[in-house]
């Protein structure tokens, strides 16, 4: 379980950023549950884990050189979906040992390819770091109260089928987190914060392939200059270039 | 290609109040307007919005219908929303709107001189393609290498020509519906079919980008 400290009013929040300006890191769920299954997808950047923890890092500083904010929403869709995808990655990594002790026995039958140890990740309990990394990354957010006028905004999303919203679909969680950060990002702006607001989701095909935001959601995150990206990696890349 | 369908009713607005009050009244069996999402909306906008919920049957699932204003003197339907968390395939979307449109729509639209109208529920690419670029994409997708992409020397020739045309022309086709019609109707893998849109979202940003810059210098 990701204990993690009382929500925030997005005016509140906002206030404690100006007071102390840092890049902002806004996090999808997609991005925590990333973490857990990084090791079973093919494509997942190698450094999302040391990428987590160097956010972690910069976060827990004083003052700190990153804010980390998730919206309520993400904070329980994390709990509700975090052990379903430890297991799943569970099962990935016993069947990459199953394959693994496969080829060792193979090898066995050739004594010039000499032996050797066989590793057993299973054992490592690789899972439970991984989902370790992710709450505590979740556990050094900022959490976002869940506010009235963006649920409003994020049912008119749905009903436009503006993304991440789209025809024939309901997607209200999604918009509902997008409109808080929209939302913390315009109170930011108008406070003369200029440094990086950054939202990373890997939900591309509500969001946007190759981190360009499907329309009209591109001009929404372009007039509070907010960037999307689609992995940690990519978002810290940006975090440390600022 | 399946597609969503559109519907718009075009009238003076008095009129198209009118319109409203008939749908309303006429509204049976599965259907009713939900006055309590519409007031989630109101809180953000002064123009009236209008929810009709649909309680499912066979194959199409509980579901609301929105209606609103497109512009001054036009009302569209933006969405047909699941009232659950599946989503709805492009026939069942338009089968909730069919049968909207022929059970309230038709007659209301006839008793109060208002302009209702249906879209097209597929699409073709020369819906949104000029002949030349429509063959364009015929061509390279019928001789490239499906496992490829448009890696092949001669394929990326065969593409560029495709991205080239769509961009001199000014072509309406997103990515997604590229996309989609490749996997759809020109079976390729869906991990190629997405690298390829992906592709031509870029090429029509960068030669747009090319544009403005050298319109500039």
């Amino acid at each position: 379980m990701a204990e993690v400290e009382k929500p925030k009013t997005i005016e509140a929040l906002s206030k404690i950023i100006l007071r102390s300006p840092a890049p902002v890191l806004l996090l999808d769920t997609s991005a925590l549950l990333d973490i857990i299954r990084t090791v079973e997808r093919p494509h997942s950047p190698a450094t999302t884990v040391a990428s987590a923890l160097e956010m972690i890092r910069m976060a827990s500083q004083s003052p700190p050189r990153l804010w980390v904010v998730a919206a309520q929403l993400v904070q329980a869709e994390w709990e509700e979906n975090y052990y379903g995808v430890e297991v799943g990655t569970r099962k990935h990594i016993n069947q990459l040992d199953q394959n693994i002790g496969t080829l060792s026995e193979v090898i066995k039958h050739f004594k010039s390819l000499g032996s050797e140890n066989v590793p057993n990740f299973s054992q490592l309990k690789i899972e439970s770091h991984l989902k370790d990394v992710s709450g505590n990354l979740l556990r050094s957010a900022k959490i976002l109260l869940a506010d009235d006028g963006c649920l409003a905004l994020a049912t008119r999303r749905v009903i436009a089928g503006w993304a991440p919203a789209s025809k024939g679909r309901n997607e209200l969680k999604d918009c509902i987190i997008i409109e808080h950060y929209i939302y913390l990002c315009s109170e930011l702006r108008k406070g003369g914060f200029n440094s990086k607001c950054v939202f990373v989701s890997s939900n591309v095909n509500d969001y946007g392939k190759g981190g360009r935001p499907l329309h009209p959601l591109d001009d929404n995150l372009m007039t509070v200059g907010l960037e999307y990206v689609t992995d940690l990696a990519w978002a810290s890349s940006i975090i440390r270039a600022s | 290609m399946k597609i969503f369908q559109d519907l718009t009713i075009k009238g003076e607005s008095a009129a198209l109040e009118r319109f409203v009050q008939e749908i309303e009244a006429s509204l049976e069996e599965n259907w009713s307007r939900d006055r309590g999402l519409e007031e989630q909306v109101k809180l953000l906008d002064k123009s009236p919005t209008w929810c009709f919920a649909f309680a499912g049957r066979g194959q199409e699932p509980a579901a609301f219908l929105w209606l609103m204003y497109q512009e001054a003197n036009k009302l569209y339907v933006p969405n047909i929303v699941p009232a659950g968390s599946e989503r709805l395939s492009h026939e069942q979307y338009n089968g909730v709107l069919q049968d909207f449109y022929e059970r309230f729509v038709k007659g209301a639209a006839r008793k109060t001189g208002v302009h209702a109208e249906l879209g097209k529920d597929s699409f073709q690419l020369e819906d949104a393609l000029s002949k030349a670029s429509a063959e364009s994409l015929h061509r390279f997708s019928a001789l490239a290498n499906k496992s490829t992409g448009s890696s092949h020397p001669r394929d990326r020739t065969r593409w560029e020509e495709f991205l080239i045309s769509v961009h001199l022309e000014g072509s309406t086709l997103d990515a997604d519906t590229l996309e989609r019609w490749l996997t759809e109707k020109e079976e390729w893998p869906a991990d190629k079919a997405n690298q390829l849109a992906i592709e031509y979202e870029q090429a029509m940003y960068l030669l747009r980008a090319y544009d403005g810059r050298s319109r500039k210098t």
